[in-house]
């Protein structure tokens, strides 16, 4: 099937919005709405925002059942079990003719995400864990993206025209000049809950070291989850949580019977001019406050041993993956520090070159999940997840991002993320166990990388 | 007023107090028209703050000639109105099917504003008089299982805005408060709302409450389940979107479930419906949203098991039993 795609576009100044104005503004107009920011201004190619709104078209795996639905209503439901999600879903992607408006951007694609249970769709594994509260996978075209290029202050609307439709610019612009948004307030119910208590866990944690102890595995993730009810205005918490936590994968995507929102700092696979990249993030200290004490913190974290063989391991599993399909593999920057809200972070580079009319989500299917999610060797280190965790992850390791159809793509790994379904908060975070671990210590690495979520929820109640 | 008017045109809101206290003053005549009409203006020009809404729901539901039905733990199904869709009666007909199936129902209801036929004036018209008593409200309840109150008859206050909202001809904050406002204040409630901003401030009020509720709004625009395409539900404990999928029915085409364009018309498809002589399409949305409002008012069922009490009491004339009993009442 093919879809001719009339796209126009206006520009105009962003300088007197902000993105999470305009979502507000647009929220409740076109049900279904995503935002993307990033926090880094710092260089051009990073500095976009995006909001999407009015979804034409969609892409949907559930366990069994596969929909795709089209411009022109037409529905396809497949058999899961009888497709390779990822060609169908470059089709999907390919079914829509667009012309480039090479406005030095992706200015059109499809957003979703595929969740880290959605894994076997990819890879020879069956996992245990099967019960899924939200879609294996989910992707949309929408008909307005509007687009924030916050280096030079542009703001795009994007609009995608199906058949003789009339375009309705005129009425989004009213939209967006509209002064006047509401805001609501925020507020928890009862305490926090964890799927694990802080003993159950710890044996987990045991049982990841007994499997490196044994030479089962270098390094396996565990991840405990963590559940809040809320009242209120869930907005306010991604408010909170992009002005605690800063990072470059902000996202708030609402899909009607929940929302993804979450701070990531961790890509899982960027893709621009036939170009992979991954930037394995590995290595955590946690951050004190005072500048000098950090420094200090940062050097040792280079020289501590344990802290240096994850991260090497790490940038191999990324030179696995990347020279599956790609050429050329080579680590552009190695062990740098960078330092996050809360945490001191190591980080390298990766990259390979990739044949022209290369699969993009071949790739990523390929990439994911993350080393820093699973553990090495990848395949072992995921059988023994699922064996000892409780509950299935659903889309905590996955990826969620953006594809476009000129074949670019970003992605960023699901973590420091929340999942709002049924009036609940859900977030979780893992930790590297390796054989010389200390369970405690592992304990605590998880609180550390939810400790500006936890913060977010409680200055979310204040605004 | 003067001070209301300015401290509204600087883009300040009130709090809940200041907003009772300023609608008790209109209602009880202390401003004038002019007055009046500035006030309702400065809130068309801005989004309406959750504490204000329930500000003015609470003014009017104390200024309202209360009726204890409590007895009865019945459940109100009430839209909005003003989607300008121009369908049949649906939620009309749901509280009757809804009655039907056992479950008490107290309905509000109106004129219609927007629309040719609301469900004061399709009831009107095939001969139900409007009780006022509490007395005979719950000769209705004993009797029908449902009663239903006309809402000028309850709210005075309304009385004095009447005329300001008809020479304006445009949606006022009244209009969001319409199924708010129950003089018998019922614990359990089905509303459909015009447009999602007004799904989210209900939501939101209503979670402050002890009330079980649902709140629907159909994507396409319609303030009720109307199996055109997907529809939103906001309830104490979730949201979701369903497809008419969901209640077992095929999508159905809005030309279908129009309503009459005159007030005969109007009430000849409701007495066809309420029959069980409607198409399938009318059939089948009456009882979606029947259906939610059983789901509403006993969350424990599945909606297999509302949609099955919905079908039964359309299709076994228990719906119309209620309809009649109601009518020969008066």
């Amino acid at each position: 099937m093919e879809y001719n795609i009339k796209t126009n576009y206006e520009k105009t100044l962003s300088d007197t919005y902000t993105p999470v104005e305009l979502y507000l503004k647009i929220r409740d107009k076109f049900p279904e709405s995503f935002l993307l920011e990033s926090s880094d201004h710092k260089s051009k190619e990073n500095s976009y925002s995006y909001l999407c709104f009015n979804p034409i078209a969609s892409f949907l795996v559930e366990n069994n059942k596969t929909k795709i639905t089209y411009p022109d209503s037409k529905e396809q439901v497949l058999n899961t079990n009888e497709i390779d999600v990822s060609d169908k879903l470059y089709n999907f992607c390919n079914s829509f003719k667009t012309k480039d408006l090479n406005l030095g951007f992706v200015a059109n694609g499809i957003f979703g995400y595929v969740s880290y249970d959605a894994i076997p769709l990819f890879e020879n594994i069956k996992f245990k864990q099967t019960n899924t509260d939200i879609p294996l996978v989910q992707y949309h075209v929408f008909k307005y993206i509007i687009a924030i290029n916050h280096f030079n202050n542009e703001l795009y609307i994007i609009e995608n025209l199906f058949n003789d439709e009339d375009s309705e610019l005129d009425f989004i612009k009213d939209i967006i000049a509209n002064r006047s948004f509401p805001t609501f307030k925020f507020r928890t119910e009862g305490e926090e809950t964890s799927n694990l208590s802080d003993t159950k866990f710890l044996s987990i944690i045991k049982k990841g070291i007994e499997h490196c102890n044994l030479g089962n595995l270098i390094q396996v993730v565990m991840s405990r989850s963590f559940k809040r009810r809320f009242k209120g205005d869930e907005f306010n918490v991604y408010r909170a949580l992009r002005s605690i936590n800063p990072s470059s994968y902000l996202f708030f995507y609402d899909y009607g019977n929940f929302k993804l929102f979450g701070s990531s700092p961790e890509a899982q696979l960027k893709i621009a001019e036939n170009e992979a990249v991954i930037n394995p993030i590995a290595g955590t200290f946690k951050r004190t406050g005072d500048i000098e004490k950090d420094k200090q913190l940062a050097e040792k974290l280079l020289k501590d041993p344990k802290e240096i063989a994850e991260h090497i391991m790490l940038v191999d599993l990324a030179r696995n993956d990347l020279s599956k399909s790609g050429k050329n593999v080579v680590v552009d920057k190695f062990k740098q520090v960078e330092y996050y809200s809360h945490v001191i972070h190591l980080v390298s580079k990766v990259k390979a070159n990739l044949k022209k009319g290369y699969n993009p989500i071949k790739i990523l299917a390929e990439t994911y999940p993350a080393g820093t999610l699973s553990g090495a060797p990848k395949y072992k280190a995921m059988e023994i997840i699922d064996e000892n965790e409780p509950d299935n992850r659903g889309i905590y390791g996955g990826a969620i991002g953006f594809i476009g159809f000129n074949g670019e793509l970003n992605h960023a790994i699901f973590i420091r993320s929340f999942i709002s379904k049924n009036n609940e908060l859900k977030y979780q975070a893992g930790c590297g166990i390796v054989s010389k671990s200390i369970p405690e210590n592992e304990l605590n690495e998880v609180n550390n990388k939810l400790s500006a979520l936890r913060k977010a929820v409680e200055l979310a109640k204040t605004i | 007023m003067k001070e209301i008017l300015e401290h509204l045109y600087q883009y300040k809101s009130f709090s809940k107090d200041e907003a009772k206290v300023i609608l008790t003053d209109i209602a009880s005549g202390k401003y004038n028209h002019y007055q009046i009409a500035s006030f309702l203006t400065a809130f068309i020009m801005r989004s309406i703050s959750l504490e204000e809404l329930k500000g003015f729901r609470e003014a009017l539901l104390e200024l309202s000639a209360g009726i204890d039905l409590s007895p009865y733990e019945a459940i109100d199904l009430c839209g909005s109105g003003g989607d300008g869709k121009n369908t049949f009666n649906i939620s009309t007909l749901a509280s009757f099917v809804t009655a039907g199936a056992g479950i008490p129902v107290a309905k509000h209801g109106n004129y219609g504003v927007s629309s040719v036929s609301g469900s004061s004036n399709v009831l009107e018209h095939l001969g139900v008089k409007f009780q006022t008593e509490e007395k005979k409200l719950k000769q209705q309840m004993d009797e029908a299982n449902i009663c239903f109150m006309h809402a000028p008859f309850f709210h005075p206050a309304l009385k004095e805005v009447a005329p300001v909202r008809k020479q304006l001809g445009v949606k006022t904050f009244f209009n969001m408060l319409g199924p708010l406002v129950n003089p018998a204040n019922p614990k359990k409630q089905l509303t459909g709302v015009f447009n999602l901003e007004l799904g989210r401030i209900y939501n939101y009020l209503f979670q402050d409450t002890d009330t079980d509720y649902s709140i629907v709004y159909a994507l396409d625009g319609f303030d009720e389940i109307s199996l055109t395409g997907n529809s939103k539900i906001f309830s104490r404990d979730k949201e979701i979107v369903v497809s008419p999928d969901y209640f077992g029915f095929e999508k159905v085409n809005y030309e279908d479930i129009h309503g009459g364009s005159t007030k005969e018309q109007s009430a000849e498809i409701f007495d066809k419906i309420i029959k069980g002589k409607g198409n399938q399409s009318q059939n089948n949305v009456v009882i979606a949203n029947a259906a939610i409002a059983i789901k509403t008012y006993n969350n424990k069922l599945d909606i297999g098991n509302c949609l099955e009490m919905a079908k039964d009491s359309l299709y076994g004339l228990k719906a119309l039993n209620s309809f009649n009993t109601l009518k020969n009442l008066s």
